[in-house]
């Protein structure tokens, strides 16, 4: 009879442990493309099956290495709380990509050794006591990761800006090298005006002496030819 | 020549005339008696009904193994018809995929009066089944009377995951008065069924019993069966696990990897694999379940060993069990 309260506690712990829990997850990895610098948030679901409420902890993923390149930073929300008889909770799972690091990179957390996903535990896993050589057997899924780092967009306004100050720039040259081109044409112009002005004068100059030598010399003309006429009417 | 009077030939073709004319209007609904200038018509309304549904399709997304709410509005209107009626409801007989070929049987979808935030309510059928929800009868004031009805849809355990589609039609009758030929009492259901897998433990505690120092647990394994009860996808097992722990001094431990796991229980210690800190991939497959199968399982086996030194007492140790879809 002393054995009584073992045996219900033994038929209590066989009941509980049979009870209809039953943990899911929707299908599939979450794969995510994260800028650099940038961050990402994807959600998933977790569901309760079963008909008795499942209390849950989330263990965040572990992540292989890249050398000379930072492992992304994995948050999750929530970090734990109770799900109820047929129902789901929405998870979200935001990835920080690290500004330093190359473009092109994949890490995992569930897909290669050392590596795991996200892990949400039924219950509350902590060390175990009692009586006996036993293990405590949890229940859990795994939520595996694709993290990809991409390069962060590109620009268009800071794009529009470099070939509007190209466009600028050129149009400045343009119109330096015009007017500087025009101005030394007008400046040659101006010399060659002046240097036709100073032939023009000179050759009215030496016209005006010609002038004055015919002028001169045509008094001299007509004198002589007097003085011959006179001299043929003396003879 | 003497003429002759013609009067009583006019007399009698106006008479025939106005007899035939007569005879015409009174055969027909529609009469018409010429009185001091006055036209009386009349004409013969028969009872008449019409049924449109708005909206005129519905999506739902669900995980196998789950139901939505009898809470999708469907609006049954009866627009110019003049009698009142019930509404009456029917579907195809699956929500099917064709792609996998595989079906919801459209009993899945309930019917409901009022909206319900559970599952509850009268399943579709195939032949029309009166609802008794009535539509008033439209008046010359109000000449479009509508009635609301609610559904929602149980995606079957195992479903596998995809689009299912089916139509669920509607009729406004009263008694042998169906409604007027219509295309726009038809209602396009779409059910998208989405992927996922469930674990749950059995046992949920390993009793090794007493294990001297130096020794193993040898051939003898102690098996988990991980079971997937409901979803439709194969999941993969992962395990890990913590140190063991001294009960009587928690300062007191030994490492993780005394514990080895297997995939078969026909194996020794030695060549089970030791558990680790972090999870690993056992490689251990739960089958995706079926609509016909719809809980798969697979047994995952532990054994440990006790180094030399461990101080004489209970040791306790966690391991977790997760699946991976």
């Amino acid at each position: 009879m002393k054995h009584l309260p073992f045996l219900f506690l033994f038929l209590l712990s066989f009941i509980l442990s049979t009870a209809y829990a039953q943990l899911g997850e929707q299908a599939g990895p979450l794969v995510f493309n994260v800028t650099l610098g940038g961050s990402q948030t994807l959600n998933y679901s977790i569901l309760n099956g079963g008909s008795s409420p499942i209390n849950f902890t989330v263990i965040l993923p572990t992540l292989n290495t890249i050398p000379n390149n930072e492992t992304p930073i994995v948050k999750v929300y929530p970090m734990n709380g109770t799900l109820a008889p047929h129902s789901q909770q929405t998870m979200h799972v935001t990835v920080f990509m690290p500004a330093k690091d190359k473009p092109g990179l994949t890490w995992n957390g569930g897909y290669s050794a050392g590596t795991s996903g996200i892990v949400v535990v039924e219950g509350a896993p902590s060390v175990a006591s009692g009586g006996g050589m036993g293990a405590v057997v949890y229940a859990a899924v795994i939520k595996g990761l694709i993290i990809k780092s991409a390069k962060p967009p590109v620009n268009i306004l800071l794009i529009v800006g470099i070939v509007l100050l190209a466009a600028i720039i050129v149009a400045g040259s343009a119109l330096y090298y015009y007017y500087r081109k025009r101005a030394a044409a007008k400046a040659k112009k101006e010399l060659r005006a002046k240097e036709l002005a100073e032939l023009k004068a000179r050759a009215r100059g030496k016209a005006r002496k010609v002038v004055k030598k015919k002028a001169r010399a045509k008094p001299k003309a007509k004198a002589k030819a007097r003085k011959a006429k006179a001299r043929r009417r003396a003879r | 020549m003497e003429s002759k009077n013609f009067n009583w030939l006019v007399t009698i073709f106006v008479a025939a005339l106005t007899f035939s004319a007569l005879l015409l209007l009174s055969s027909s609904n529609l009469s018409a008696t010429s009185s001091n200038s006055q036209v009386t018509a009349s004409v013969n309304v028969p009872g008449t009904l019409y049924t449109s549904i708005s909206p005129n399709s519905v999506t739902w997304a669900n995980y196998p193994g789950y139901s939505n709410a009898t809470s999708t509005l469907i609006t049954v209107t009866d627009n110019n018809g003049n009698i009142a009626g019930n509404i009456f409801i029917w579907g195809t007989a699956t929500l099917s995929n064709t792609l996998y070929s595989t079906s919801i049987a459209i009993g899945n979808v309930l019917w409901n009066p009022t909206s319900s935030n559970a599952f509850v309510g009268n399943a579709v059928t195939t032949s029309p089944v009166n609802t008794l929800i009535v539509v008033a009868a439209p008046t010359l004031s109000s000449p479009s009377e509508s009635s609301p009805i609610y559904l929602g849809v149980n995606v079957p355990a195992g479903t596998e995951n995809g689009l299912y589609t089916g139509s669920i039609y509607f009729d406004i009758e009263n008694g042998s008065t169906v409604s007027q030929p219509t295309t726009s009492n038809v209602l396009s259901v779409t059910v998208n069924v989405l992927p996922t897998c469930y674990i749950s433990l059995s046992p949920t505690s390993i009793n090794f019993g007493t294990l001297a120092t130096g020794t193993n647990t040898g051939n003898s394994w102690n098996g988990i069966v991980d079971t997937d009860n409901g979803g439709n996808v194969q999941a993969t097992i992962n395990v890990y696990g913590g140190n063991w722990i001294y009960s009587s001094n928690t300062a007191i431990s030994f490492y993780v990897a005394n514990t080895v796991w297997s995939g078969t229980n026909t194996v020794s210690y030695s060549s089970g694999t030791p558990l680790t800190l972090t999870p690993v991939s056992t490689n251990i497959i739960v089958p995706a379940p079926t609509q016909s199968n719809p809980s798969t399982s697979n047994t995952i086996y532990f054994g440990v060993a006790v180094p030399g030194g461990a101080p004489v007492g209970a040791y306790t140790q966690n391991i977790i069990i997760a699946n991976q879809c």
